[in-house]
């Protein structure tokens, strides 16, 4: 999911502006979880979720589940509040796949 | 000959643009916009953009260092011409951030080949390019490099058949650099701090092949985008002028008497001045002009800078504007230019097929200009008569006139050889009592009353009376009682050119 974003984000807002939006992804939810603060990464390298996928792996299911909905829906609602929900939409439509206001992640730790 | 290749030239969909172009933008051509930080370069890339791109000739549009592509589409989603559904269809952002941030130019060069053949655009925008430039020179700063890559940049653009737009920040033209050569086209954006009032300007330093309009062409960017008000004589196509001016044609001011002194009205087309000094009437000759028009059927339009809306406006200006006879053009800011003014104007004139225009007053037209064409003032004045003569209408305008007995003035501005008739009202004093008179100074081509005619105002309006031939002196302030015998005073016959 996050490689997905990521692919189709990175042409337009560049690698460090997925980055930057991310970290901050996570920062918000480490707030309520804090073990995923380590998720976070440098700016300067390119996205690399394997780190993130590694701490998912540690939780049990469900809080795994309820986790990475959360840090996703951080992710899309920081996006939506700098660029508007309906340009959100549009930029993540491959990676998101149905439109915002449905259900959006199966899983999320991949 | 017929093997001459013809250069398509696209309609940028940018209001004013096109005229100021010289009837487009050619196409596959290699454009600068450049421009201080805030000149509105890149609002006016994404206008062109959204307005040109199509499915099928669609426009990739390339971030660079310079603003973050999140606050880009953060605040050019605000414009109306930003179409949120056209994102990833018809128009493409690819950030180029992390190559220039490397600051090799091949490598930036080699991704914009990539997407370019990737997505076969039409269109091609490369925003900030000085930042490409700039990330570049700590690498490599030699000049030849960037010469190399702007001329390659170029060629490349040209042969992929597409539209180029570089946008970079120059704060001016002596900041020479290779790209201005490459150039088929230079769009400078500029924008002037005089006290309190910020102006936008836009110059077409260079566009290859083209008739472009010279000189400096004021903009004002809305939440419709970028609007360039073209300076109004170029605008306007100068042939049309002769053809609309029917010579014998005259129009009524709607004062009775006030036609007979004009020699039968007010040839149609003319321009006309009433100066006189404050509570004269002009206000109310300027309606009552209107309220003539109305009533023949002609309809007319109205600038104001100077009343309170709806509060001393006479009654009949106020229903004529409810019932659409009336086109209002009020302002109360204080950064127009007069080309704004007349393209508003001109606007209002065409959407009614309006024949009269009332211009009250050049006064306070003056005030609500920009200070920073405050200094040529006449000049514009003039280009604006021009342009509405160009249109056909007849215009009255009307001057505040101090009062000053020991000259005869028409108006502070000297701006009286502008028009084609002079109506001037004064005040006199006769047996302690203030009296009005006016008098008609001029009408081009056409002979007039030379009278001197003492009127009054009353809710009717204006009601002239007799010529004060028992007194004399009149236009001193404080006319005597003529004694019988002595021959009437020539005083200000002859010095009637303010």
């Amino acid at each position: 999911m996050w490689r997905d974003i990521d692919t189709a984000l990175r042409p337009v807002i560049g690698q460090r502006g997925v980055v930057a939006l991310y970290n901050r992804s996570i920062h918000l939810t480490a707030a309520t979880h804090p073990w995923l603060a380590p998720g976070r990464q440098d700016l300067a390298t390119e996205f690399n979720p394997s780190t993130l996928e590694a701490l998912f792996a540690q939780q049990t299911e469900a809080a795994a589940l309820s986790c990475g909905n959360g840090l996703l829906q951080a992710f899309r609602q920081l996006l939506a509040s700098l660029i508007g929900a309906s340009l959100t939409e549009r930029l993540l439509r491959s990676a998101w796949g149905p439109p915002i206001d449905e259900s959006p992640t199966q899983g999320c730790a991949s | 000959m017929s093997t001459k290749v013809t250069i398509v030239r696209l309609a940028t969909g940018v209001p004013g643009l096109d005229v100021v172009l010289g009837g487009g933008l050619p196409e596959f051509s290699f454009n600068l916009i450049a421009g201080q930080p805030g000149s509105g370069k890149t609002t006016l890339a994404h206008q062109i953009m959204f307005s040109l791109a199509t499915p099928e000739r669609p426009a990739l549009y390339f971030t660079a260092l310079g603003e973050p592509p999140l606050k880009m589409l953060r605040y050019q989603q605000q414009f109306d011409f930003f179409d949120g559904e056209a994102v990833d269809r018809r128009v493409r952002f690819i950030s180029l951030s992390d190559d220039a941030m490397a600051g090799a130019l091949d490598r930036v060069l080699q991704r914009i080949v990539d997407e370019v053949a990737t997505h076969n655009p039409a269109f091609v925008f490369v925003d900030s390019f000085r930042a490409v430039m700039h990330a570049s020179e700590t690498n490599d700063p030699s000049h030849h490099a960037m010469q190399q890559f702007i001329q390659q940049l170029g060629v490349l653009m040209t042969s992929w058949q597409a539209t180029t737009f570089l946008i970079g920040e120059y704060s001016s033209e002596s900041d020479s650099s290779p790209v201005f050569t490459v150039a088929d086209g230079l769009i400078w954006l500029r924008q002037s701090v005089e006290r309190n009032s910020m102006v936008r300007k836009l110059e077409i330093l260079k566009m290859r092949g083209q008739p472009t309009l010279p000189g400096l062409h004021t903009f004002r960017i809305g939440t419709n985008g970028v609007t360039i008000f073209a300076s109004a004589s170029a605008a306007a196509p100068i042939e049309a002028a002769a053809a609309t001016r029917p010579v014998a044609q005259r129009v009524s001011l709607g004062v009775p008497g006030l036609d007979d002194m004009l020699g039968g009205g007010l040839p149609r087309g003319y321009s006309l001045l009433v100066a006189g000094p404050s509570g004269s009437g002009k206000s109310i000759l300027a309606a009552a002009f209107l309220a003539e028009g109305a009533r023949v059927g002609e309809r007319g339009v109205i600038a104001a800078f100077e009343q309170r809306p709806n509060r001393t406006r006479s009654q009949i200006v106020v229903d004529l504007i409810a019932n659409g006879n009336i086109g209002l053009l009020e302002s109360h800011s204080s950064d127009l230019s007069i080309d704004e003014i007349t393209y508003l104007l001109i606007s209002e004139i065409r959407r009614l097929g309006a024949r009269r225009v009332v211009i009250d007053s050049l006064s306070g037209f003056e005030l609500a200009l920009a200070p920073t064409f405050r200094e040529d003032f006449r000049e514009s004045l003039l280009r604006m008569v021009t342009a509405f003569s160009v249109e056909g209408v007849t215009v009255l305008m009307t001057s505040e006139l101090e009062d000053r007995y020991t000259d005869l003035r028409f108006s502070p501005y000297g701006s009286a050889f502008l028009t084609d008739a002079i109506i001037v009202q004064r005040y006199i004093e006769v047996a302690s009592h203030l009296l009005r008179v006016m008098a008609v100074v001029k009408v081009r081509a056409s002979v007039h009353s030379s009278e001197l005619r003492a009127y009054s105002i009353d809710a009717g309006g204006i009601r002239l009376g007799e010529m004060l031939a028992d007194q004399e002196g009149l236009l001193g302030g404080r006319p005597t009682r003529r004694r019988a015998g002595n021959p009437a005073s020539r005083d200000g016959d002859d010095t009637t050119d303010g």
